[in-house]
């Protein structure tokens, strides 16, 4: 049992710091190549036809793949005010509703994005740079399928305190 | 469309996110209603809602934010704010509002700007006793004026979304944005008046002070220059900008203020990373619904029945007001601005309504939405810093936001307060 639980845990370390790397990679292509073509412009008079095309890849990617990060921290906003202040037994309930709402949404998503990869593979390609699409496209199933499993670690761990805010420093929103 | 309405709140009430319940609410419609459309539509629309360089200028600007808080940008502004106003009686409370603004000049989004803040200002707020709650709701509403005050993620969302030039958009919400101080600082001044000794406890005023302070300052208020001024003079696009801005952030951090280091950056992107994808899955969920809203008809039948209560621009402007206030209580105001803005715009512009006018007025709109219970993110972060119960602190919010809906009102009805500097700079 124990066992299991440990190799458990190294799997899912594992799935996490992958997914990790792969976004802050892609986030930091994302600036460079942005910087790159303002550089290009103004420095090297010379515009750079492929770095908006591939900066809007690595932003999708970042999106899609970092949805199940944000999961993750906490950070996905919600108006759970009154939600947390129902009794616990009832607000285990709702949070299952929730997440089989969340994982639900998502199925549709990772459904929806077959044909899209179909379209991919047989013959659409990027404007510019010519990538096949199903390569970007990749990401949508891939992203949402670890957003869901998030989603599934979350209401686990917050499976005492379902709703209501987090003892966390991380109280942020982008907006 | 009735039954996404219904959808959509009871998924809200149950504390879903707010990103699943635009999804859920979206597809459900879609599947009911109309059948015949493959729901592959779903998944598209998600892939085109991201697939936009202009909406690249959020994590952008979010990572800038958070470069400028760990960059010890936020300290300095803070210290030149106290140099400026800390001789006034309520001390704290003032230098709050001045940095919150200076702040916001630098930052596009009014959570960081909130959560700097308040970082910095809260435990010293609590050790010289001030009211906590009240210190927490004018930090919130001075934050969110970083959605009024150029750069903001809102007027790039709604500029996106109603093809407009962001610099006007930006430039348009200087004026309003600085006018909205005042106000907030005097709520502040009064509160400190009626308040305890704790609040007449203030730094003497010395020229030398500002004079250091402001010189600390300098590179971190080089950002908004670069921003701001990229974007007007044409330099740069709004994305571009945002790109710079980080660039820069990252220079100054490192190199001048050496308060970063290198190691820290992966942190940082990750921190952005996670943030931005908070907003921007929510950007992919709206498309959908901004979709089926569009497919649905629901500008034309709108704008057919609004014509039957008032053929004025006025009355349509007040309505728009209390519709944007009312759901902005409710609502992830970057969301609510991709599913209204397509919607209320092209009404706005038949009425004769300036369509830069008319998004600053949804700007406002939104950015007061954060300070009001029972969703209000900079309501939120500002109370959890503090430490205080959301309730505690919304108590307190009122007579800041009063002046906030004041300064709001009198922008709806005199456009020239908006439209003066875009129009002074050749953008309108």
């Amino acid at each position: 049992m124990t066992a299991t639980r440990i190799i458990l845990g190294r799997i899912i370390k594992g799935i996490r710091a992958v997914f990790t790397v792969v976004v802050v990679v892609c986030f930091a292509y994302m600036t460079l190549a942005v910087l790159a073509q303002v550089f290009g412009r103004y420095v090297f008079n010379y515009s750079i036809s492929w770095t908006e095309e591939t900066a809007k890849f690595a932003q999708i990617w970042v999106v899609l793949l970092g949805a199940g990060i944000t999961m993750r921290r906490g950070l996905h906003v919600a108006v759970d005010a009154l939600a947390a202040m129902l009794p616990l037994r009832m607000a285990r309930v709702l949070s299952i509703v929730v997440a089989a709402g969340g994982i639900w949404f998502l199925g549709v998503v990772v459904y929806g994005s077959l044909p899209l990869i179909e379209l991919g593979w047989m013959y659409e390609r990027s404007p510019v740079l010519l990538v096949p699409m199903w390569t970007i496209y990749l990401c949508l199933p891939i992203g949402a399928i670890y957003f869901a499993f998030e989603i599934v670690m979350s209401a686990i761990e917050r499976w005492d305190q379902p709703f209501g805010q987090r003892k966390s420093p991380d109280v942020e929103s982008a907006s | 469309m009735i039954f996404a309405f219904s959808a959509f709140l009871v998924f809200l009430a149950i504390g879903t996110p707010i990103v699943f319940v635009l999804g859920i609410a979206a597809t459900l419609t879609l599947l009911l209603i109309q059948p015949e459309i493959p729901v592959t539509i779903v998944t598209q629309r998600i892939y085109d809602g991201l697939n936009s360089f202009t909406i690249m200028a959020i994590p952008f600007f979010v990572f800038a934010g958070a470069i400028m808080d760990a960059g010890g940008i936020s300290r300095r502004i803070v210290d030149f704010a106290s140099a400026l106003v800390g001789w006034i009686v309520g001390s704290l409370l003032m230098v709050s509002v001045v940095a919150a603004t200076g702040l916001a000049a630098i930052s596009g989004s009014g959570s960081a700007d909130v959560a700097a803040i308040s970082a910095i200002m809260q435990p010293e707020l609590r050790r010289r006793k001030y009211d906590i709650d009240f210190s927490a709701a004018v930090i919130a509403c001075a934050g969110s004026l970083a959605q009024i005050i150029p750069p903001s993620l809102m007027m790039v969302v709604v500029a996106l979304v109603s093809n407009l030039s962001v610099g006007a958009m930006f430039l348009a919400g200087v004026l309003p944005g600085l006018m909205t101080v005042p106000g907030i600082l005097a709520t502040a001044y009064i509160h400190a008046r009626r308040g305890g000794p704790q609040y007449r406890e203030v730094e003497p005023f010395s020229l030398a002070r500002v004079n250091r302070t402001f010189w600390a300052g300098v590179p971190a208020l080089g950002m908004p220059v670069i921003i701001i001024g990229g974007i007007i003079g044409g330099i740069f696009t709004p994305t571009e900008a945002a790109a710079v801005a980080v660039a820069y952030g990252l220079l100054i951090a490192l190199f001048v203020y050496r308060d970063l280091k290198f190691q820290d950056i992966t942190g940082l992107i990750l921190r952005a990373a996670a943030l931005s994808a908070a907003v921007m899955t929510i950007i992919g969920t709206a498309s959908i619904f901004g979709w089926l809203v569009a497919s649905a008809n629901v500008p034309a039948l709108l704008a057919a029945w609004i014509k039957t209560i008032s053929s004025e621009p006025w009355t349509y402007l007040l309505l728009v007001n209390v519709l944007l206030m009312l759901i902005g209580m409710f609502m992830e105001s970057l969301a609510a601005i991709l599913i209204l803005v397509p919607v209320l715009m092209p009404i706005a512009i038949d009425f004769g309504i300036n369509p830069v006018h008319f998004g600053l007025v949804v700007v406002m709109n939104f950015a007061i939405g954060m300070v009001t219970p029972p969703y209000g993110i900079t309501l939120f972060v500002a109370s959890s810093v503090a430490e205080r119960d959301i309730i505690q602190v919304a108590r307190k919010i009122f007579w800041p936001w009063l002046m906030m809906t004041l300064i709001l009102l009198l922008v709806t009805f005199v456009p020239e307060i908006g439209l003066f500097l875009p129009r002074l700079a050749g953008l309108l």
